[in-house]
């Protein structure tokens, strides 16, 4: 059983429970079809490819290039203060 | 025409640059095909135009009208990704296949309609219908292969994705789509690095892989999922009116910006990542990409069709892949483009 | 019952690269909000990084002399979280390859170093109605320092970061002030009965801003622990947060506990190999470090113990006492300069030693000048700190303030003569064997001078005048 709480806290989407329930559905019924890919056994140390590239060690200078001017920035920030960008107050 | 033929034309002198960008623009404004028109198009005509007239020598597609997929940034256009999430994001630097495209004089028209974060069956009706001569995409393969036009999912890495909003970080990839396959080629070799697409080619048998659809699927979601994350409605994206706190914020933004498919790409991308799942299936996903690009590299070209189980294979190794107007496609081993280009040609 | 506390310390040192971890922003402190940013570290989308090659070479000086086993092939992971100070919802981190691992400092192990990007600054609003983010600091690059769970006391606490504060300053990755947030400190803690093998359950503490902070944060999580269990409780692992104004901590909600990061290998950023080459230039480029120095100083050059504890307490000052032994070759004076006159200018300025400016060229002259008896000691001070507080050039001063001693051997005959005709009884005692009114005519001589006497100068003229009476 998927926890569609705990996934919707994770991924921090709220879902109308017809919408959960939809998905929660969906989700399991991939799960149940995975059996077999689950079941897999790769050795502890059978390489992993994280992307098709090959390169290594591609790095860059310690060299100061110009930022972006502020209010560029804050353009596309859903909410500022000119300075800041702002959210709902956060309760610690 | 097709666009190797306007350009020619364009160069002699048989229909101006303007001329040419006007057509294609009052196409692209009619068209339900495209979200946003390039304003500036006219004055970079003229620019094109006065350069052709000095003698400049730009490239073999100088003048030619082009279309992007609205997940590519030109700077000043309002790019959204087909994404309520991304409604007025307006892009703050050009893509780098932008810059490489005004370098060599084509003429941006403007950015086509797409399925949220997703592909563009947009631009292939657009460019079957020629709206535009071509456009470049994200893997387009099947909505290439449903509209009878030619479009190369380029090898992983060849095309810089500097500037392109990430959908899934290890297999995107900006290729062209266009109603030759010389067309790809030319427009493909603007925008990629030439070392990266020019190995020759031939045909070979392929080996099966039964889990690679699977893995492709484990990856895509994950790596989707966490690139959606930065659309949190706090420094980026829409911001729900209906929240009341912070979390509400996230959960209520995110949750409106987002379409059901998305939503279900990035829970299920969270749930082979969550707990224990990383071990049981995103660690074994990768490990089955190893085993699938290893047994890969002695393949140097085959037909397949186009759908979930054969694209796979290409976006996991990074291949690249050519679709055909008979709805098929043709993949090659890396840095083969080219080639498969010319190969589907014949 | 007899506790046992048991930590361990997970230290994030801000480093003192120009630029960002991932981007070409600067690092510098202080700017205006959101003034360093770009799309990059602004988590914007369409972006890439590019590791900044220095990160990786500070993480091998620093593990190579903490006795590390540098990891040949590095990558980094993501690790995804929503909060308002993370542009980007994921911090790109080492999970799987840390850069380093094992090595220690004196009796504590360490377990890894890793490579991470710092989080932006939040700004909450005084009436509590909103927060405010400023991204100059998001993707400052960070060394994560985790220790094994090796401490039982605060001292050894506070003794191993003094030592890694004085390693990170040496090696010049690190400018450690705590007060700008630039070396943190996070305690975890437990307490077990003095001799139980297993550990207790351990609380993390954050918001430990100072040395003293952490002291009085270990002081009383650990009697909190302590008294939890002897009433029968139990302790909750979770992370708190320390408030130094109110003296206690307090459980942290949301960000930091039950939380699942999803950790995940980054596809944007290729593989880091470190090879024997690269190895072995970094190694070639340490600097010697402040116990080494302290050796050497005092088996070198006698210095004592004290003073050479004084002078390694900062590199700067270090750095100015090897100059000043290389342009004088003695480094007694130098040691002497430096643990008195220079210390007192310090203090007495409130002059951090990182921010001491000062020209060794003219203090070394000053050092020549009073050892060939041109100024005195009194005069040799007055102008050291002219050249302190003001730069002066220091001929320029001596000759202005008529410091320069009378190296007129006529004066000085004639002032010696004067002297021991006006002191004829000393002059007998001295005669009859009695060595102590040498100093007395010493001063009879030096009066005559008005001050003016080097006694460098004085002294020998003195005895052989007294040898020819």
């Amino acid at each position: 059983m998927i926890n569609m709480k705990t996934l919707q806290d994770l991924t921090m989407l709220a879902l109308s429970p017809e919408e959960s329930t939809q998905l929660q559905g969906e989700l399991e019924q991939k799960i149940a079809g995975m059996a077999e890919f689950a079941a897999l056994d790769f050795p502890a140390d059978a390489p992993l490819c994280v992307t098709p590239l090959t390169h290594t060690n591609m790095m860059r200078d310690d060299v100061v290039h110009t930022h972006t001017p502020r209010e560029v920035l804050l353009q596309n920030a859903p909410a500022h203060n000119g300075e800041y960008y702002a959210a709902p107050a956060i309760q610690e | 025409m097709t666009a190797l033929q306007i350009a020619a034309a364009i160069a002699a002198k048989e229909v101006s640059v303007a001329d040419i960008t006007t057509q294609y623009i009052e196409k692209a404004r009619a068209s339900a095909n495209f979200v946003a028109i390039n304003e500036q198009a006219m004055e970079q005509a003229a620019q094109v135009q006065a350069k052709l007239d000095a003698g400049e020598t730009l490239s073999p597609l100088a003048g030619v009208p082009v279309a992007l997929q609205d997940n590519i940034f030109v700077q000043g256009m309002p790019c959204a990704c087909g994404s309520a999430i991304m409604a007025d994001y307006m892009p703050m630097f050009d893509a780098e296949v932008v810059q490489k495209l005004q370098a060599a004089g084509l003429i941006v028209i403007g950015k086509l309609a797409m399925n949220e974060f997703a592909d563009s069956p947009q631009a292939a009706a657009a460019v079957a219908a020629d709206e535009i001569p071509f456009a470049l995409v994200t893997d387009n393969r099947k909505a290439a292969a449903q509209h009878g036009v030619w479009h190369i999912k380029p090898t992983y890495g060849a095309v810089s994705r500097l500037g392109l909003v990430a959908n899934v970080s290890s297999m995107d990839a900006i290729g062209p789509v266009a109603r030759s396959a010389e067309d790809c080629a030319a427009l493909l070799q603007i925008i990629a690095d030439a070392q990266w697409i020019d190995l020759p080619s031939g045909l070979t048998e392929l080996p099966a892989f039964p889990h690679a659809l699977t893995a492709c699927e484990i990856i895509s979601c994950a790596e989707a999922g966490a690139n959606l994350q930065k659309f949190d409605g706090i420094s980026l994206g829409k911001r729900s009116a209906d929240a009341q706190n912070l979390t509400e914020t996230y959960k209520f933004s995110r949750a409106q910006g987002f379409g059901m498919a998305t939503k279900r790409r990035a829970l299920f991308g969270s749930l082979m990542l969550a707990g224990d799942n990383y071990e049981l299936y995103y660690k074994k996903a990768l490990q089955v990409r190893a085993q699938m690009k290893a047994a890969l590299e002695g393949v140097s070209m085959a037909e397949l069709p186009v759908d979930d189980v054969h694209n796979c294979l290409a976006s996991l190794a990074g291949l690249p892949a050519i679709v055909k107007p008979d709805g098929k496609q043709i993949m090659g081993a890396a840095f083969t483009d080219i080639a498969l280009a010319k190969g589907g040609a014949a | 019952m007899s506790w046992e506390i048991v930590m361990g310390l997970e230290v994030h040192a801000e480093l003192s690269t120009k630029s960002k971890i991932f981007c070409g922003c600067s690092t510098e402190f202080g700017a205006p909000p959101n003034t360093h940013v770009c799309p990059g570290c602004a988590g914007e989308p369409g972006t890439l990084p590019v590791l900044n090659r220095a990160v990786v070479e500070y993480a091998m000086r620093l593990g190579l002399t903490l006795g590390c086993d540098i990891t040949r092939v590095n990558t980094f992971d993501r690790k995804n979280y929503f909060y308002p100070d993370l542009s980007k919802a994921w911090q790109t981190t080492q999970l799987y390859a840390p850069v380093c691992r094992n090595g220690g400092i004196g009796d504590v192990r360490l377990h890894q170093i890793h490579m991470e990007e710092d989080a932006g600054k939040l700004v909450h609003a005084p009436d509590g109605s909103a927060a405010y983010m400023d991204y100059n600091r998001g993707g400052t690059p960070l060394l994560e320092i985790v220790t094994k769970p090796d401490f039982r006391t605060t001292e050894q606490v506070l003794g191993f970061l003094e030592t890694l504060r004085e390693t990170l300053l040496y090696l010049d990755i690190c400018d450690c002030k705590m007060q700008e947030g630039s070396l943190r400190c996070d305690v975890n803690l437990s307490v077990r009965p003095v001799g139980q093998a297993e550990f207790g359950t351990r609380t993390e503490m954050k918001n430990l801003n100072s040395f003293k902070a952490i002291a009085r944060a270990i002081e009383y999580e650990s009697k909190r622990h302590i008294d939890v269990i002897e009433r029968g409780g139990s302790i909750t692992q979770e992370t708190r947060r320390w408030d130094d104004n109110k003296g206690k901590s307090m459980p942290m909600r949301n960000k930091e506990n039950a939380q699942d990061y999803r950790y995940f290998p980054c596809p944007d950023i290729p593989p880091v190999v470190i090879d024997d080459a690269w190895l072995e230039s970094v190694r070639a480029t340490l600097p010697e470090l402040a116990a080494q120095k302290r050796e050497r100083y005092t088996g070198e050059y006698g210095i004592a113990p004290k003073d050479a504890a004084t002078i390694t307490v900062h590199k700067t000052i270090s750095a100015l006492f090897e100059q000043l032994v290389e342009l004088t070759g003695q480094p007694k004076e130098a040691a002497n300069l430096i643990t008195g006159e220079l210390m007192r200018h310090l203090n007495n300025t409130g002059t951090l030693p990182e921010d001491l400016q000062v020209d060794a060229g003219k203090l070394a002259q000053l050092i020549e000048l009073v050892l060939q008896g041109k100024i005195n000691r009194a005069a040799y001070k007055q102008t050291m700190h002219a050249v302190f507080g003001e730069d002066v050039q220091p001929m320029e001063y001596i000759e202005a303030h008529g410091l320069l001693m009378q190296d007129n051997s006529d004066a000085l005959a004639a002032a010696i003569a004067a002297a021991i005709a006006a002191n004829p009884k000393a002059i007998a005692d001295y005669r009859a064997g009695n060595e102590k009114t040498f100093g007395f005519i010493m001063g009879q001589v030096m009066k005559e001078l008005k001050g003016q006497g080097n006694p460098a100068l004085v002294k020998p003229a003195l005895e052989a005048a007294l040898a020819d009476c």
